[in-house]
C-alpha cells in the first residue's frame, strides 16, 4: 500500500482546527494538527508533511512568518493560507512569499481540495475523492 | 446617552473587521465540519462515529457564531441603562474576543492579569463594556501609529481596595503628554486625525455614574496606563 499523504493543520482556533482535521481525513489524508506555528516548528513529524494548511493571524508567529521560516531553514512545505480576516496587503505578500493559495474563511471544499491537490507533488498519495 | 450609543455605534464599526473574523471562524468550522460530515457518510461502509461527531462539532460552532451576533446586538443596541451584578472578568473576556483579531492584525501582544475571585459589581454591562473597547481600541491605535517598539498591551483586573475593583489598560505606545493630560478627557479633544474626541469623555462619564473614576497616568518606561475603579456597593443612579 503507498504511504498516505500527510497533511500539517495549524490555527489557534480549536473549532477550525478540528473541522480541518476531520475533513482532511475525511478525504483520505493523514492530518497532524498544531495550535500555533512554533509547536509545529517543535515537531519531528513536520518533516513528514506534503502541505500546510496555516492560518495567517495567530498569536505568535503568522502563517506567512511559519512559511517563510520553514523555506529559509531549507525544509519548506508547500503551504496553503487561510484567514478570517482577509487584506489585500497580505494576500500579496503570502502571494509573493510562494505560498500555493490565500483562502479566506469560510472556504468551499473544492477550492481547498484544489490547492492541496496543486501542492502535491506527482506520485504522492491523493485523495479518495472522484 | 445619545452620544454614547453613537460611539459605541462607531467604535463597532471600527471593529468591523475583527467581529467579521469572529463570526467567520466559527461559520468556517461548520461549512467545513458539514463537508467533512457528508463525505464520513458516503464512505463504504458509513463512518458513522465520524458523522456524529462533525454534527456534535456543527451544532457547538454555530451556537458560537450566534453568541457572538447577540454579543454585538447588545452592544450596539439602544437600550435603557440597566443595572446588574457583573462578573468583571466575563465582560472583559467578552470585549477581548471582540477585540482580539484587531490586535493581532497590529501585530499586539496581549497579555491578561485578571485576578480570580473578584466580588460582582453592580452596573450596565452595555456601557462598562464600552469603555473597555474605548481602551482597548485607544491603545491599539495608539501602538499601531508608533512605528518601532514593542506593540504590547496588557489588560488587568483586581481588588486592592476592599470597596471596589478595578480594569487596567496598559499600552507601550507613545504615551501621553503631562502637559495634556487634564485635557485628555474634555470632549472633542483628540489626538488622531479622524477623531471625534469623544471616547475617553464617555468612557469618564460612564465610569463617574458607576461610582467610580477614571484615570490616566505614564507606563513605565513607555506607554500609558487607563484604569478605572467600580465600587462593590451600590452606586448613584446610571
Amino acid at each position: 500500500l503507498p504511504r498516505k499523504t500527510v497533511i500539517a493543520i495549524v490555527d489557534d482556533d480549536q473549532s477550525v482546527r478540528e473541522a480541518l482535521t476531520s475533513l482532511v481525513r475525511s478525504l483520505g489524508y493523514v492530518a497532524v494538527a498544531f495550535e500555533c506555528a512554533e509547536d509545529l516548528l517543535k515537531s519531528k513529524r513536520r518533516r513528514n508533511a506534503s502541505c500546510m494548511i496555516a492560518d495567517v493571524q495567530m498569536p505568535g508567529m503568522t502563517g506567512i512568518e511559519l512559511h517563510n521560516r520553514l523555506a529559509a531553514s531549507g525544509e519548506p512545505i508547500p503551504t496553503i493560507l487561510i484567514t478570517a480576516f482577509p487584506d489585500a496587503r497580505s494576500r500579496e505578500r503570502a502571494l509573493q512569499a510562494g505560498v500555493i493559495g490565500y483562502l479566506t474563511k469560510p472556504f468551499s471544499e473544492d477550492d481547498l481540495l484544489a490547492c492541496i491537490r496543486s501542492s502535491l507533488k506527482p506520485g504522492e498519495a491523493g485523495d479518495k475523492s472522484p | 446617552m445619545e452620544l454614547a450609543h453613537a460611539n459605541r455605534v462607531a467604535t463597532m464599526g471600527q471593529l468591523s473587521g475583527s467581529i467579521a473574523h469572529e463570526i467567520n471562524q466559527p461559520i468556517a468550522a461548520v461549512i467545513a465540519n458539514a463537508n467533512a460530515g457528508l463525505r464520513w457518510l458516503g464512505a463504504r461502509p458509513p463512518e458513522l462515529a465520524q458523522v456524529r461527531q462533525t454534527l456534535a462539532r456543527i451544532v457547538r460552532d454555530g451556537t458560537r457564531a450566534g453568541e457572538v451576533i447577540g454579543r454585538i446586538r447588545a452592544l450596539v443596541k439602544k437600550v435603557p441603562p440597566r443595572r446588574e451584578l457583573l462578573d468583571i472578568n466575563e465582560a472583559l473576556r467578552e470585549v477581548i474576543s471582540l477585540t482580539q483579531a484587531e490586535l493581532q492584525r497590529n501585530g499586539v501582544r496581549l497579555q491578561t492579569r485578571l485576578s480570580v475571585g473578584l466580588p460582582l459589581v453592580p452596573g450596565d454591562r452595555v456601557q462598562l463594556q464600552q469603555v473597555m473597547v474605548n481602551l482597548i481600541v485607544n491603545a491599539v491605535e495608539a501602538m499601531s501609529d508608533a512605528n518601532d517598539g514593542p506593540r504590547e498591551l496588557t489588560i488587568g483586573a483586581g481588588a486592592d481596595d476592599p470597596n471596589d475593583v478595578f480594569v487596567e489598560v496598559q499600552d507601550t505606545g507613545p504615551g501621553l503628554d503631562p502637559a495634556k493630560l487634564d485635557r485628555l478627557f474634555q470632549s472633542f479633544y483628540t489626538t488622531k486625525p479622524d477623531g471625534m474626541g469623544m471616547g475617553l469623555a464617555i468612557s469618564r462619564s460612564i465610569v463617574e455614574a458607576h461610582g467610580g473614576r477614571l484615570s490616566a497616568t505614564r507606563n513605565e518606561p513607555h506607554g500609558a496606563v487607563f484604569r478605572f475603579t467600580l465600587p462593590i456597593e451600590d452606586f448613584p443612579k446610571v
